[in-house]
């Protein structure tokens, strides 16, 4: 065993100088073959490159859009649509793949801003004049997106039989929110309705559902996240 | 990997697993002031005979589970409060990173707030302060070694002194041993002033750097013993001498050196919780001048234990950390709100009243059957990115280990502390990571 004649003390491992004062005491190796910990060894961190190069791409086409739609104005400013487009896919990947936030919590978020990104698409896509300009995104768009999350949600739980509970709370937050195109609808009378009271009628039946088998897991959740 | 459930394994969690349960009072804090720069983590490691199986070690964490409900669990998000849930997913042992109490990434570790590693001879279990203190980790240590060593066939007898698999977890296990023991009355927290904070050049990348020296139990107890002091007084008072050596002197002028002594509460009360359950106490060093005696220091520790190391003191530090729990005001508001003030508190306050941790497990005791396969037992702090070194002091087989952690490149207090163990005539062995190589 190697010993410090400074330190006055016995060293182990399989270095060649003394942890305490740095004193250099050769044949090191033969005598001390085990290392008592392990090596490290420096990463590249892959992950940091693809997040920094997403987000100079995605700023790169957001001015490379504005340059060519103020250069080729026509009259529409179809540039903010694109840009709201490339944001979107940014954040997304960002939101989904960067943050370590509950998968429930993520589809809640997911289902809220693509109806936000609708409407912004539909305000700048709709001619001036028009008496309402918020047509499709509230009668097509968001009733699907609200349905097709609430699907998703769904078929979640039923694969995820573990963690199934974790989502109930999610699953009511999205059915709540599947009411809201309809009564958009109805309060600006916009035609169709028929989407919109799809999606309402599905997220009534689900709470409905929910009220009726899994009322025990509800009031169990709502316990555990309201507790005082 | 699918794991059986061995048939010897009690799988009756018993009356008294609860489905979720609340943070202890100690618990609440560390959720919120963790993070990269302070993970609040700490490991116990113990040292076995031959190289780890990890085939063998993974079963043996399973078998565990039923065992030790309040560790395998995951914090989830409540309006008001973070709460525990039992965790359905399998915790994963890995292979021992060189970064030592790393803080833990949870999402990448199932869910889990502890990670248990091997590394030849070694088993490592990394715990997040906010599941345990020292004392449960270490329950969960042996017997997490105990039913390895089981597994691999040789003929084991508990003695009592192990938690084992066929056994069903007891409610006093998993109880909140601060709520059940705190008594409500006026209380008034001990002012204790910002510390001295001990400098240096600091790991870019974070990380720990461990020097860990190795000494009999014996020859320790005996050079205390001569000072007229205990082994714990002894240590503490070293490490506020080594501190009071090598610091910048003008700093030390305006600031005290404050020692951090956590105290194990459970003897006091008689508590069996594997959960937190301890309280602290500061040794208070003031700067004089140049002159530093050791043995003026070890009188004023011996001083401070007298004074603060009882449960009278104790106990006014647990009244004004219960009660701020319980605080209405505090209850209401919602968890961000907590988070926040928490947050600011602790970075403005708290973060700052000690200059180094020393605490003692003290000696760990394991069956024969068992003890014929350890070689020994380490327990090691996290270091705080920037901050100079806390140790960490745990006893087996009469082989005393003082572990030091740090986050910054120089090693001044550990060579001054060591080189005056040896100077006192004891034999010490000493190793390292020599972290400060890497960066
Ligand atoms: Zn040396």
């Amino acid at each position: 065993m190697l010993y410090c004649i400074d330190c006055k003390v016995r060293i182990t491992g399989n270095s060649d100088r003394c942890p305490l004062c740095d004193k250099h005491m050769p044949g090191a190796y033969q005598q001390n073959p085990e290392p008592k910990y392990p090596e490290y060894i420096p990463k590249v961190r892959s992950n940091r490159k693809v997040a920094k190069a997403m987000f100079i791409s995605a700023i790169l086409l957001i001015m490379l859009s504005a340059g060519i739609n103020a250069l080729t104005w026509s009259g529409s400013l179809w540039s903010v649509i694109f840009s709201a487009y490339v944001l979107y896919i940014w954040l997304m990947g960002l939101v989904t793949f960067k943050t370590r936030v509950h998968l429930g919590i993520k589809l809640v978020g997911h289902a809220i801003s693509v109806s936000v990104l609708m409407l912004i698409m539909n305000v700048f896509i709709s001619k001036t004049g028009t008496l309402n300009p918020v047509t499709w995104s509230v009668s097509y768009g968001m009733p699907i997106v609200f349905i097709a999350f609430i699907v998703a949600a769904v078929i979640i739980m039923i694969k995820k039989k573990q963690n199934r509970k974790d989502f109930l709370f999610y699953l009511l937050c999205l059915c709540v929110a599947g009411f809201v195109p309809f009564i958009i609808v109805l309060c600006f009378l916009t035609e169709p309705m028929l989407p919109g009271l799809i999606a309402a009628a599905i997220s009534y039946l689900i709470i409905m559902g929910l009220a009726v088998f899994a009322r025990k897991a509800i009031a169990e959740e709502f316990v555990k996240k309201f507790h005082v | 990997m699918v794991l059986q459930l061995n048939p010897l394994v009690n799988t009756k969690t018993g009356h008294a697993a609860p489905k979720w349960f609340r943070l202890d009072n100690a618990a609440k804090i560390y959720p919120v002031v963790a993070g990269p720069q302070n993970g609040h983590v700490f490991r116990i490691s113990m040292t076995l005979t031959e190289d780890i199986d990890p085939k063998l070690l993974q079963q043996a964490v399973f078998d565990l589970k039923p065992r030790f409900p309040t560790f395998y669990v995951r914090m989830r998000r409540g309006f008001f409060w973070y709460y525990y849930e039992k965790n359905e997913r399998t915790l994963e042992v890995k292979p021992e990173p060189p970064f030592m109490c790393k803080s833990i990434d949870f999402f990448a570790n199932n869910g889990y707030q502890f990670s248990c590693y091997y590394h030849k001879k070694r088993i490592s279990v990394e715990v997040f302060h906010s599941i345990c203190d020292g004392n449960g980790a270490l329950e969960y240590t042996k017997s997490l070694v105990y039913r390895y060593l089981e597994l691999k066939g040789y003929p084991m007898e508990s003695e009592n002194m192990v938690l084992t698999v066929d056994q069903s977890p007891s409610a006093e296990e998993m109880e909140d041993s601060f709520l059940k023991n705190y008594k409500e009355g006026p209380s008034t927290r001990p002012v204790v002033n910002k510390a001295y904070e001990i400098k240096g050049t600091p790991f870019i990348q974070g990380g720990t750097g461990v020097i860990t020296g190795k000494m009999s139990v014996e020859e320790l107890k005996k050079v205390a013993k001569d000072y007229n002091a205990t082994v714990t007084q002894f240590l503490a008072a070293l490490l506020a001498y080594s501190i009071l050596k090598t610091g910048d002197r003008k700093r030390l002028a305006r600031r005290p050196v404050n020692i951090f002594i956590p105290v194990n509460m459970r003897k006091y009360f008689n508590s069996k919780t594997l959960r937190n359950f301890s309280l602290y106490f500061y040794s208070i060093h003031k700067y004089k001048d140049d002159s530093i005696e050791f043995k003026e220091i070890l009188e004023k520790t011996k001083q401070d234990f007298e004074e603060k190391l009882n449960l009278a003191h104790l106990l006014e530090t647990m009244k004004a950390n219960v009660a701020a729990e319980k605080n209405l005001a505090v209850r209401g508001s919602p968890l961000f709100v907590k988070k926040l003030l928490l947050k600011a508190g602790y970075s403005m306050f708290a973060n700052r009243l000690a200059t180094a941790t020393i605490t003692n497990l003290g000696n760990v005791v394991l069956p024969s059957s068992m003890s014929k396969y350890v070689e020994d037992v380490e327990l090691n702090l996290g270091a705080r990115y920037k901050s100079g070194p806390n140790a960490a002091v745990v006893s087996c087989k009469g082989v005393a280990s003082v572990a030091f952690s740090r986050g910054i490149k120089e090693k001044e207090v550990e060579k001054t502390f060591f080189r005056f163990l040896s100077e006192q005539g004891i034999k010490v062995e000493i190793q390292g990571n020599y972290w400060e190589k890497y960066f």
